[in-house]
């Protein structure tokens, strides 16, 4: 966020003074939450799981760091509903945050001028996915709650890379679990994720982005999910003459407004989505895969990938989940297509990002995905 | 469901909803009793 505030405050007099003072609310109430989301839940919170993250029996038949309800507690075939329900109850902070921290990104971008913001936020190609990832990495979130943060970019104007590269930068490059990574795990499998993210970041999202423009008939256009001058009537006034009262007011009232807009939309499918993946959890849990007699096998590379890319988990639960599985027996092949592929897209961000982008997008970052957690699985494995 | 008034309603619900479930996983209320990692639960039980 802060080459977005840089480029505004590093622009002639004259162009300061036609700058919307609504943008500045709306940048006042991004960082008001993100500082609050930060400093009170997310950071704490964070350090809070580095002191259990190394203890492999953390993820022991869980899906989550805490549970509400125990999988093993309900009758037989019953556990993917407590698997949802505790997925839920792990999101529901940074969901919680997300609807808001993308409403007032949708209110910074929409209110900003359109000439910055086509320099920065427009920008595509592998630049434009460096931007989104830049902006991802202080959020500290997984990939199912960094996507309503994105869309919050991409309804506001940003590039499709801009918005898909929100999502890697949070997920993959989470700065806690990097560390923990290359403090806990062998080094090849740190700098398979590092590899891994870099390569989502700045090859794939910029080809998934140019090929879906070639097809403008289904590529998703940025800035027409809900501008908000037009949600309010408040087009044909001129920014300059806007009182800083004024200003807070449409600011605010814009920042509500696309947050109902982010809840009623993303909260239902993400939760349905949650429970999918309590499914997927509960007919193939991955430490299924140690007891199979596949442990060293490309095999076993192939279905560790394909749960890893389907399943979400919240921030950092891969680290134990993959402690776990090496700690079970589990080659470091597949135990590194599961560190690879779980924190990257998933259902959730598929389920929450389909309507704004189409299903070709997610379904392009699944795929890749699991491509690439497979290569990385048989590489780390074979050396 | 094109009526503005019934969205904004219904997204109102939504994301008090979703800001209760927040509420209590933060424990705001002092209700939770979630189980911490089994790692967590054998050292406390040490």
């Amino acid at each position: 966020m802060a080459q977005v505030l840089d480029i505004r405050l590093e622009g002639s007099l004259e162009e300061r003074q036609a700058l919307d003072r609504r943008m500045y609310v709306g940048l006042f109430i991004l960082f008001g939450i993100l500082a609050v989301f930060l400093g009170f839940t997310r950071l704490p919170t964070a350090i809070g799981k580095f002191a259990v993250v190394d203890q492999a029996s953390t993820s022991l038949n869980q899906t989550t760091f805490g549970q509400v309800i125990n999988p093993e507690s309900l009758r037989s075939g019953f556990a993917w509903v407590a698997h949802g329900i505790n997925l839920w109850d792990a999101n529901a902070i940074g969901m919680f945050f997300a609807i808001l921290l993308g409403g007032a990104a949708l209110n910074t971008v929409a209110f900003a001028p359109k000439s910055k913001i086509g320099s920065w936020l427009g920008k595509t190609g592998v630049a434009g996915a460096a931007i989104g990832g830049g902006i991802g990495v202080p959020l500290f979130m997984c990939s199912a709650c960094s996507a309503p943060v994105s869309l919050g970019f991409f309804r506001g104007g940003a590039a499709l890379e801009t918005s898909l590269g929100v999502i890697l930068g949070s997920s993959l490059f989470h700065p806690v679990s990097m560390l923990a990574i290359f403090l806990l795990m062998p080094i090849q499998m740190g700098l398979a994720r590092i590899a891994f993210g870099l390569t989502l970041l700045v090859v794939v999202v910029p080809l998934v982005s140019r090929i879906a423009r070639r097809n403008p008939a289904s590529c998703p256009v940025p800035g027409v999910g809900g501008d908000p001058l037009n949600l309010l009537g408040l087009a044909s006034e001129s920014p300059t003459q806007l009182s800083w009262g004024r200003a807070l007011a449409d600011g605010g009232k814009g920042w509500v407004n696309n947050s109902l807009e982010f809840a009623l939309k993303l909260g239902p499918p993400m939760l349905i989505a949650g429970f999918a993946v309590g499914i997927v959890f509960d007919l193939l849990p991955p430490q299924a895969l140690s007891g199979t007699g596949l442990a060293a096998s490309w095999v076993a590379i192939i279905i560790a990938a394909a749960i890893g890319t389907v399943v979400q988990v919240p921030g950092m639960f891969e680290i134990p989940l993959t402690l776990g599985l090496l700690a079970l027996g589990l080659d470091i092949g597949p135990a590194t297509a599961m560190l690879l592929a779980t924190p990257s897209f998933g259902i959730i961000s598929f389920a929450v990002t389909r309507k704004d982008l189409g299903w070709r997008i997610p379904a392009s970052m699944l795929l890749a995905t699991f491509v690439l957690a497979s290569a990385a699985g048989l590489i780390v494995g074979a050396l | 469901m094109r009526n503005p008034k019934l969205r904004t309603f219904i997204g109102a619900i939504v994301l008090t909803v979703m800001g209760l479930s927040a509420s209590y996983s933060l424990n705001l209320f002092g209700v939770r009793d979630s189980l911490p990692p089994p790692a967590v639960r054998e050292q406390a039980q040490n």
